[in-house]
């Protein structure tokens, strides 16, 4: 980020709160810098601790993740009722399993079959469902996916490896509200004989946004 | 343009709303992506949540500020979207994150305006803030709202997007959907209204409708055979008016 991590010659600026060997020559643009002023600053005054932080990126890092929406899928493929209930109120199901909260406050579940594709995007921000995918990849918040999604699906999915057939329509979910959209993907075939936990391993991130496949997830 | 402070959601009608373009041409804030053209490939390899190893602290950082500030979720997008134009089309996603952090703590009172950038500078702030209340979970409340309006919409009725939107306050109309017609899919409950809630407002709870466009007609230049692509949009009932009831 910074060029100047290696210029010594801005003497005053010995004093910095966090020298971490660039405290010397300041790049105000520097986000990682912004980062550890604002945090030591609320840390200095009482109204955060680090510990905290810690424990609200690991929560995200490691406790909330696709790994929530892959037994969802899996248990839809298996226990037909389940399915059912699901695509009638999906925020009650999935919170059958556990699972809901911010950014998951209404979920909505959208079957694909061989005549509908569905695609989710954010084209506002990056609205995604939070509880049942975690945080969003890199690329779902870029501007190249927000920007395109809506309108070159194919072209789109194409850059994902994803061929979807002339005939079958493609339907974009662009949640710009608080509604969250969970891609039901279709069950790979000859996985018939799978038990939910072997299935939940096919059923990937990408296609539960609906960029992939399930089953062919790189 | 007017301040965000006096900005209303208002619809101009009639002869002085031609529409003459596509509306993924029309004067569009920059936040506003959908259907724009000009941007390259999706880097598909981009695939993990943070990419700087600053990133994780960013988020969490962002995210005490926001509870700190007592910034509701709206009001929180409002913040990012306030970045300078240029900046918000070239600054990574988490950057802009840790520069609205800056911003709401600043509006909300918890730190000096400069303390920021005293910091930065190598300087200890002034001005340090003497509350001590603890930061708590922002995202706790939740924004679905019960509402006594009558639902004015059913799933099957054709509804059209207002055009003319002010966009110098908060909206959740994406653009491309501006002055178009859709049809109502889902009936989506009542949820606080991000155009009032931003700016407080309040909350005057409204219905929500998942509405379905057929993408041929939102991009009638592109090469789109009707039927076979279509955008669902969540919308709130104040964006909408009535164009034909279902039968």
């Amino acid at each position: 980020m910074s060029s100047d991590h290696d210029h010594h010659d801005h003497g005053p600026h010995d004093h910095g709160p966090h020298d971490h060997g660039h405290s010397h020559a300041v790049d105000k643009n520097d986000p990682s810098l912004r980062v550890e002023a604002i945090e030591s600053l609320l840390v200095e005054a009482g109204l955060v601790t680090s510990e905290k932080i810690d424990a609200l990126v690991d929560r995200y890092q490691h406790d909330i993740g696709p790994m929530n929406g892959a037994r969802v899928v899996a248990k839809a493929w298996t226990d037909p009722d389940y399915r059912a209930r699901l695509l009638d109120d999906a925020t009650a199901a999935i919170a059958e399993l556990g699972y809901g909260g911010a950014q998951g406050e209404k979920m909505v579940a959208v079957e694909n079959t061989d005549d509908v594709h569905n695609l989710v995007v954010c084209t506002l921000c990056s609205c995604y469902p939070w509880p049942v995918l975690g945080l969003p990849p890199s690329w779902y918040k870029s501007h190249e996916y927000r920007a395109r999604a809506v309108r070159e699906p194919r072209a789109v999915l194409k850059e994902f490896g994803t061929d979807v057939a002339d005939e079958t329509e493609i339907k974009i979910w662009d949640s710009s509200a608080e509604i969250r959209y969970l891609v039901l993907p279709q069950q790979p075939p000859g996985t018939d004989g799978l038990g939910e936990e072997e299935l939940a391993r096919l059923v990937g991130r990408d296609a539960m946004i609906g960029v992939r496949l399930a089953g062919v997830e790189s | 343009m007017h301040s965000p402070k006096s900005a209303r959601l208002t619809a101009m009608s009639g002869a002085s709303d031609p529409i003459v373009e596509s509306p993924s041409r029309v004067d569009r804030p920059p936040h506003d992506l959908g259907g724009r053209s000009g941007y390259g490939p999706v880097r598909t390899d981009e695939g993990e949540i943070f990419g700087e190893p600053w990133e994780p602290r960013a988020f969490a950082v962002t995210q005490f500020a926001q509870g700190l500030s007592e910034f509701n979720t709206d009001a929180f997008r409002h913040g990012i979207e306030r970045e300078d134009p240029d900046l918000y089309a070239t600054l990574g996603y988490f950057d802009r994150w840790i520069r609205n952090a800056e911003r709401m703590l600043v509006e909300g009172g918890v730190v000096a305006t400069d303390a920021v950038s005293a910091r930065l500078a190598g300087e200890e702030p002034i001005g340090r803030t003497e509350r001590t209340t603890d930061a708590t979970a922002p995202l706790g409340r939740g924004a679905a709202r019960p509402t006594s309006s009558p639902q004015l919409f059913d799933v099957g009725d054709r509804v059209r997007v207002l055009h003319g939107v002010d966009h110098s306050g908060h909206s959740r109309i994406p653009g491309y959907v501006r002055g178009q017609a859709g049809i109502v899919e889902i009936v989506n409950d009542s949820w606080v209204f991000p155009d009032t809630h931003a700016h407080g407002r309040g909350e005057e709870p409204c219905w929500v409708y998942a509405v379905r466009f057929d993408a041929a007609a939102l991009w009638p230049e592109d090469a789109i055979v009707a039927g076979s692509q279509s955008v669902v949009v969540d919308l709130y009932e104040p964006y909408l008016t009535l164009d034909r009831k279902s039968d």
